[in-house]
C-alpha cells in the first residue's frame, strides 16, 4: 500500500492565486489535506 | 494546488468559490515531481475507467476547462500532512479517474487528531507520575 510514508512533506516555495509565496512552513501546527490536482487543477 | 500558472490558479479558484482553500500554482511541477505524481503517456485516454468518468463529468455538465497550452498529462496526488509536517497519506493517482474519496482523507485526518489526542494525554499522564514522585 502506497498510502503510508515517513517522509517529511518536501520543502517548496511557491506562489498561491494571489501571488503570495507560500513554504512547506506554512503547512506546520494543523493536520492538512494537500491536494496535488491534475490538469486544470 | 494546480500545474497551471498563479493567473490560472486564481480563475480556477473563483470559478468554483474556493475562497477558503490556498490555491497554490506549481507550474514547474516542482512538488509533482517530488512527490512522485505520475505522468503517464498520451494513450491514458483510452483507459476504460478514464473514458467512463470523463462521459459522467459530461453528462454533468463539468466543465474540464483545458485552455490550449495546457499540460493534459500531468496526474494528480493526494496528501495528507500531520501539524509537524510529516506525510501521513501519499496516493499518487495511475489514472485520471484514481483520486482517493474525500470521506478516506477525512478519516485519516480524524485518526491523526484521535493520535494526537492520545499522546497529549499519556503526557499529562507521565507530568503527573512525575509530579507525585
Amino acid at each position: 500500500m502506497e498510502r503510508r510514508s515517513v517522509s517529511p512533506f518536501p520543502a517548496f516555495q511557491l506562489e498561491d492565486a494571489d501571488g503570495t509565496i507560500v513554504t512547506e512552513r506554512d503547512l506546520l501546527g494543523h493536520p492538512a489535506v494537500v491536494y496535488l490536482g491534475r490538469h486544470p487543477g | 494546488m494546480t500545474p497551471q500558472s498563479a493567473a490560472r490558479a486564481a480563475d480556477w479558484r473563483d470559478e468554483l468559490s474556493l475562497s477558503g482553500a490556498v490555491v497554490i500554482a506549481d507550474p514547474k511541477r516542482t512538488l509533482y515531481k517530488a512527490l512522485g505524481a505520475r505522468r503517464p503517456p498520451p494513450l491514458w485516454l483510452l483507459r476504460p475507467r478514464v473514458l467512463g468518468a470523463g462521459l459522467r463529468a459530461l453528462a454533468a455538465r463539468e466543465w474540464f476547462g483545458w485552455r490550449l497550452g495546457d499540460d493534459t498529462l500531468q496526474l494528480g496526488a493526494d496528501v495528507v500532512v500531520d501539524r509537524d509536517g510529516w506525510i501521513a497519506f501519499l496516493h499518487r493517482a495511475s489514472d485520471a479517474a484514481d483520486r482517493t474519496a474525500p470521506e478516506e482523507l477525512i478519516a485519516v485526518v480524524r485518526q491523526l487528531d484521535v493520535r494526537r489526542a492520545r499522546q497529549t494525554h499519556e503526557g499529562r499522564l507521565d507530568e503527573q507520575q512525575l509530579d507525585e514522585q
